[in-house]
């Protein structure tokens, strides 16, 4: 078991269509502490996976250092390195057995065939793979294949296992439960992990951290509710979070001693909080974004919190939970629900919003205003 | 606006039935939703409405009348394919356009132009009509493609997974377009889908469509708040509802027990035994996640349960809870538990659903 | 890990050596003919005939001259090769026998693609196999029939039985073609109000167009190279270009440098065609308007 820490690392590659060379991965520092699970989250592109194979040596660093417990492990090849590494396509070994494919890292290294059977064992135990040990990769299905491309990665007993999307070619379903059980064991074994999706909400139920990146940089990196309630920038607070977080462009006013948010758009006002006060005082306070999450607006009148009269541009009932877009004097904002609620399409109805769980950011820079508590 | 009635259709591909003997109507202005897991034979029943299928078996109407004579350039019918199928060396503006230059419409040329511009604004395309499809994204590929279905203000209109090849975030933006235009749109439309999401938030009527045969018809809350049997339970809700195989035995007074396997737990039937008909001794009970409820409080007819698994998932948190040998999956808002906690588990007597574990039928009261 | 870099460049050096020289002696060895020729054309007969073959020489347009201009040097021969007039046959039934395939042939790819029917991959089939049966095995029946027919050294003779060269390529090309565009853009078509011919003329021929004019090249460039059939089945009216050089053999003497000089202008026109067609072959039409 041990940290991983990347410092300052580089990567260009080189841009066929332009001639010119555009970056991976820029100056990303980032520590994934000993026993920690922590995601590599963001869109196609943004350098999650090239990070991941630089720290396993399948890719070579720019410039910049990568440090495995205290090693510094730049010139090391993938092999000394210690590491266990499930990728997003199984790659299993086809004329293997599943049993043979699980011992093959082991066997490579040389370990007695006691221990073996004894790795053997634990993995077939958490992963339930025992009545398939004797098949071939070609006669299982994805959600098994996925299983042993997850065991055989974990039977080595490495200082960090490296992840790479191992559940993105699974049907829902599947992929909740094996979400589950890689939590369950991550929570057994304690061992370092580092896992690479485009998916959100498997970034915040896995992750004890997760590393939001977009265009080769870190964008923020925190515990789930960190990045959820409080995001660093704009991309974060986007990204993360179905239906997404709402935003409004506009101004901080005082109306009568009020510190209130002006919408550029529609001039509606909300009111806010007055620990708000110290930012008003800002120059960016006439440039800013106001973000809401859509659980954060709830219907009805609610004491303490303001309210506002909208009219409903769509009611979807879906089951588990409602979405509602709903127009308030011009600007759609989109809220969370229950469900089976009787309300018809352009009706009026009110709303209250719960403004102490706003977020303020730098219309210019995209990044947040802390929250002064 | 047009009706369309399927009676007794099957089909078949070489040695594969594909459907088996389905019927069903939809009526006019209704948005009508098929819903099921691919290979289903969804696709199947478009096409065979727009003719580009022959029916191996059984009768389509539209409108009354028989269409099994006539051919598909003389139907008025537009569809939206999965594919998007434009035309590649068109441009979007042709692409739209090309469906009101065929032998059957009358239009001139300024009315298709007038008709494309209008078109295209609705659908936000309108600063994209001189580009080729290559040239444009997902999005606004599907955009198109449903532009040009909608082109020809037919009575009907088939779409085929029209967003399911969308990424997650821009397919729930559309879902919501598509239900705001629908609201203008004065056409018939049968849609076909895998997502239940879809068929729940646009749907009039949903069709739950597995291997060719039809499980239920519905609106979206009899599908979901009273599916038929355990397919169309199952298929609804994310995470799927929670099925815990059970048997049933004789409590105190007049009620029975319902008791579930490992013996670990039991409460009594909603209302009494001679209430219920089509009773069987083995079941399979239902209850959807979010209606579970746990504390840590042990009731004393609760069942009791260990956490297993605990998930962040932004609003909502997934908690795992091992009963006996069954896992339950429970979404709550409340966040606090940990990894090997006991805790109590009760289900609402009103959420409880009941099966038949052979046949997969819900049984009902009388 | 410097060292283990530097040593996978010294092995891509290394190889890309070997790999060059390589191409450089099979390049040199496919183009010696054509250089040759190209310069037999503009050598002098003296020059042509040395004893040592001269590769430095003064170069001259007499050659040339003589094909064009009919005007042949008396001493050296006694009967003549008209080459322009074979020239011009060339032209006229290469040109017409691929234009007729093509009008022919891209329906019954077509149908052949789209349409069920009995014993469609037997006729599919069949096309294919008149590019089997070695030509000369053919020409005698062939000639005997033409003869009958009185289609024995005419224009339109040779353009029918060019079909068997051309015809067989444009249907099972352009059949392949047509099966790789996606079936849902001609639904989408038929529904959107085009008969079976709309979809035809308007979406299918459209986006298959590159494959036309590579394989429309294709043929032009087999059928502009066929010796036997403008041999036996033509006369002095009607050979191609193929054909009559080899009059300028005679049994007196070879006219090496009008040979030379008519073999260039020969295969100027599918050397040329050649080059064109792999530029212009642009695969990929349909992609981006089909989902996958």
């Amino acid at each position: 078991m041990a940290s991983v820490s990347l410092l300052n690392v580089f990567k260009t590659y080189s841009d066929k269509k332009g001639g010119r060379e555009a970056y991976a991965v820029r100056d990303l520092s980032l520590r994934c502490e000993d026993g920690e699970f922590l995601v590599l989250l963001g869109p196609s592109g943004c350098g999650k996976t090239s990070t991941l194979r630089m720290i396993a040596g399948l890719e070579a660093i720019g410039s910049g250092s990568i440090h495995i417990g205290e090693q510094c492990v730049n010139a090391l090849p993938p092999k000394a390195r210690n590491i266990g590494m499930a990728f997003e396509n199984y790659a299993l070994y086809p004329p293997l057995s599943v049993r043979e494919n699980l011992v093959f890292p082991l066997k490579a290294k040389g370990f007695p065939a006691a221990e073996i059977e004894k790795r053997l064992k634990a993995v077939v135990d958490i992963l339930d793979i025992g009545d398939i040990l004797d098949r071939r990769p070609g006669e299982l299905s994805g959600g098994q294949q996925q299983r042993i491309s997850l065991g055989r990665c974990l039977i080595r007993d490495a200082d960090v296992y490296l992840l790479d999307e191992p559940l993105s070619h699974l049907d829902s379903e599947l992929r909740l439960r094996t979400r589950g059980e890689l939590k369950r064991i991550h929570h057994l074994y304690r061992r370092s992990m580092i896992y690479v999706t485009h998916d959100q909400i498997e970034a915040m139920s896995l992750a004890d951290r997760i590393a939001v990146m977009n265009d080769g940089t870190l964008q923020q990196i925190g515990t789930p509710r960190d990045v959820f309630e409080n995001p660093a920038n704009l991309f974060v607070a986007d990204f993360i979070g179905e239906p997404p977080m709402n935003f409004l462009e506009g101004k901080m006013t005082t109306d009568d001693g009020t510190l209130c948010f002006m919408a550029d758009r529609s001039g509606i006002r909300i009111p806010l909080p007055v620990r708000w006060k110290s930012v008003s005082n800002r120059a960016s306070a006439n440039g800013l974004v106001l973000g809401i999450r859509p659980h954060r607006i709830v219907l009805g009148e609610r004491p303490d919190l303001p309210r506002f009269q909208g009219r409903v541009s769509v009611y979807e009932s879906l089951g588990e939970a409602g979405i509602l877009e709903v127009d308030l004097a011009g600007i759609p904002m989109v809220a969370l629900t229950e469900p089976d609620l009787p309300i018809q399409d352009g009706e009026r109805l009110v709303v209250s919003l719960d403004v102490s769980a706003i977020v303020l950011f730098d219309k210019g820079s995209g990044q947040s205003i802390p929250n002064p508590r | 606006m047009l009706t369309v009635e399927i009676k007794n259709v099957h089909k078949q591909y070489g040695n594969v039935h594909a459907l088996r003997g389905i019927s069903f109507e939809c009526r006019k202005n209704e948005f009508l939703a098929i819903l099921g897991p691919s290979g289903a034979g969804k696709t199947s029943i478009l096409k065979m409405i727009a003719g580009l299928e022959s029916i191996t078996e059984g009768e389509i109407s539209v409108d009354g009348q028989s269409i099994r004579s006539v051919p598909s350039e003389a139907r008025n019918v537009a569809m939206v394919f999965e594919t998007y199928a434009l035309y590649p060396h068109l441009s979007v503006f042709e692409n739209l356009a090309f469906p009101l230059k065929s032998k059957t419409s009358r239009l001139s040329r300024e009315a298709i132009d007038q008709r494309v511009r209008e078109t295209a604004e609705t659908l936000q395309i309108g600063h994209l009509l001189d580009r080729k499809p290559a040239e444009l994204s997902g999005g606004q590929k599907q955009r198109v493609s449903l532009g040009r279905a909608l082109v020809r203000k037919t009575g009907l209109l088939l779409m085929d997974e029209p967003i399911s090849h969308l990424d997650a975030k821009l397919r729930h933006r559309m879902r919501r377009e598509l239900k705001k235009h629908h609201r203008t749109l004065d056409a018939t439309v049968v849609y076909v889908t895998h997502d239940y999401l879809e068929a729940l938030a646009l749907a009039d009527r949903i069709v739950v469509l597995n291997q060719g045969k039809i499980h239920q018809i519905g609106t979206p809350r009899e599908v979901y708040h009273d599916p038929a049997d355990l397919f169309v339970a199952s298929l609804l809700g994310h995470p799927r509802i929670n099925l815990i195989p059970a048997g049933v035995k004789k409590g105190s007074g007049d009620g029975l027990r319902i008791v579930l396997e490992g013996g670990s737990a039991e409460w009594p039937v909603p209302g009494a035994h001679d209430k219920w008909t089509d009773w069987c001794a083995d079941i399979t009970v239902g209850i959807r996640p979010q209606h579970i409820r746990l504390s840590r409080r042990n009731a004393e007819s609760g069942i009791t349960g260990e956490v297993y698994v605990v998930e962040n998932l932004g609003v909502n948190h997934l908690i795992e809870v091992k009963v006996g040998t069954v896992v339950l999956n429970v979404l709550s808002r409340d966040s606090e538990y940990t990894i090997g906690q006991n805790v109590s588990v009760q289900f609402p007597e009103d959420r409880v659903m009941l099966f038949d574990r052979i046949s997969g039928k819900k049984l009902r009261s009388a | 890990m410097k060292g283990h870099f530097m040593h996978a460049f010294d092995i891509q050096l290394k190889r890309n050596a070997w790999i060059t020289l390589g191409l450089i002696a099979y390049t040199v060895f496919a183009l010696f003919p054509i250089v040759w020729i190209v310069m037999m054309s503009f050598k002098g007969h003296l020059d042509i005939v040395s004893p040592t073959p001269k590769i430095l020489f003064k170069p001259t347009l007499e050659n040339y001259r003589a094909i064009f201009t009919n005007v042949s040097n008396p001493l050296y021969e006694t009967s003549r090769a008209d080459f322009l007039l074979y020239f011009k046959n060339s032209c006229i039934v290469t040109v017409s026998a691929v234009m007729l395939s093509l009008l022919v042939g891209i329906p019954a790819a077509y149908a052949l693609a789209r349409f069920r029917f009995r014993g469609k991959e037997d006729i599919a089939f069949t096309f294919l196999s008149f590019r089997f049966a070695p030509e000369i095995a053919v020409i005698i029946p062939i000639y005997i029939l033409y003869q009958k027919l009185h289609l024995y050294n005419t224009h339109a003779g040779l353009i029918l039985v060019y079909q068997l060269i051309t015809l067989p390529l444009v249907v099972w090309i352009i059949r392949g073609y047509f099966e790789d565009l996606s079936l849902e853009i001609e639904q989408a078509a038929r529904l959107d109000g085009y008969t079976w011919w709309g979809v035809f003329t308007k979406v299918a021929i459209p986006l298959v167009k590159p494959g036309l004019a590579s394989t429309g090249i294709l043929a032009f460039i087999f059928a502009w190279n066929n010796f036997i059939f403008g041999l036996i089945l033509g006369a002095k009216e009607t050979f191609p270009t193929t054909v009559g050089t080899l009059g300028f053999i005679s049994y007196e003497s070879v006219l090496w440098g009008q040979m030379a000089a008519a073999t260039v202008i020969t295969i100027l026109p599918p050397l040329l065609l050649s080059v064109f067609i792999q530029r212009y072959l642009v695969r990929g039409l349909t992609m981006g308007a089909v989902r996958g």
